[in-house]
């Protein structure tokens, strides 16, 4: 009952908080991945993003997970199911308003964000999404 | 009155061509929303029936050369 309550809590608030569209940080580098419970290949992307989310982490940059199931019972199921692969922040977007803001173009959907501009996007599975991720990164480095 | 008419229709049907975004894909990526619906062996039999009725194959999918030899 508790825990149901909270996890209530937790969704109202960051639903609440998802309707302003996304405040980010200045000056620090976000990695922005839409998934979805009924998107067979964010559930394969998810523990990729998750073993990355600690090397990140140390470099100061955020991953920040936006859950765009419009009901947010399915979400909040999916992310139990997942949450070991889950370590970073999630933000349930039912309202749609921020993957409507970013427009991607597939599911799962990676964006990388600086200065509250995108630098890089990734879209559908990756197979090799390290590599990928590190090179777009190094790309939006050099582009500063 | 006939402009109104039209005017009045396009509004009532401008709703149906709104494109889906691929964050609105749920619907569509339920099972029952796959070609031959949820049960895709169902569908199987029962083109194989149809296919051996009518004597023909192909039409139904892509590929296929018409020879109704299975």
């Amino acid at each position: 009952m508790k825990k149901s309550f909270t996890l209530a809590c937790i969704a109202l608030a960051s639903t609440l908080f998802a309707n302003d569209i996304l405040p980010l940080e200045k000056e620090k580098t976000t990695i922005l991945s839409f998934f979805a419970s009924w998107c067979p290949s964010c559930k394969k992307e998810l523990p990729q993003l998750a073993k990355l989310h600690a090397a990140y982490q140390k470099q100061g940059i955020e991953i920040i997970g936006i859950d765009v199931d419009k009901k947010l019972e399915d979400a909040m199921k999916f992310q139990e199911k997942m949450k070991e692969h889950l370590p970073f922040k999630v933000i349930n977007d039912t309202s749609n308003s921020i993957v409507a803001h970013y427009k991607p173009l597939g599911m799962p959907a990676i964006f990388i964000v600086r200065d509250n501009e995108v630098c890089a996007t990734i879209f559908g599975a990756e197979e090799h999404l390290e590599q990928r991720l590190e090179q777009e990164l190094q790309n939006c480095k050099e582009k500063q | 009155m006939r402009y109104i008419t039209v005017l009045a229709a396009a509004l009532l049907f401008s709703g149906c061509v709104s494109e889906v975004q691929p964050w609105e894909k749920a619907t569509l990526a339920k099972e029952s929303m796959k070609e031959g619906g949820a049960n895709n062996l169902v569908k199987k039999y029962e083109e194989h029936i149809y296919y051996s009725k009518e004597a023909t194959k192909g039409g139904g999918s892509i590929g296929a050369g018409g020879c109704g030899c299975n």
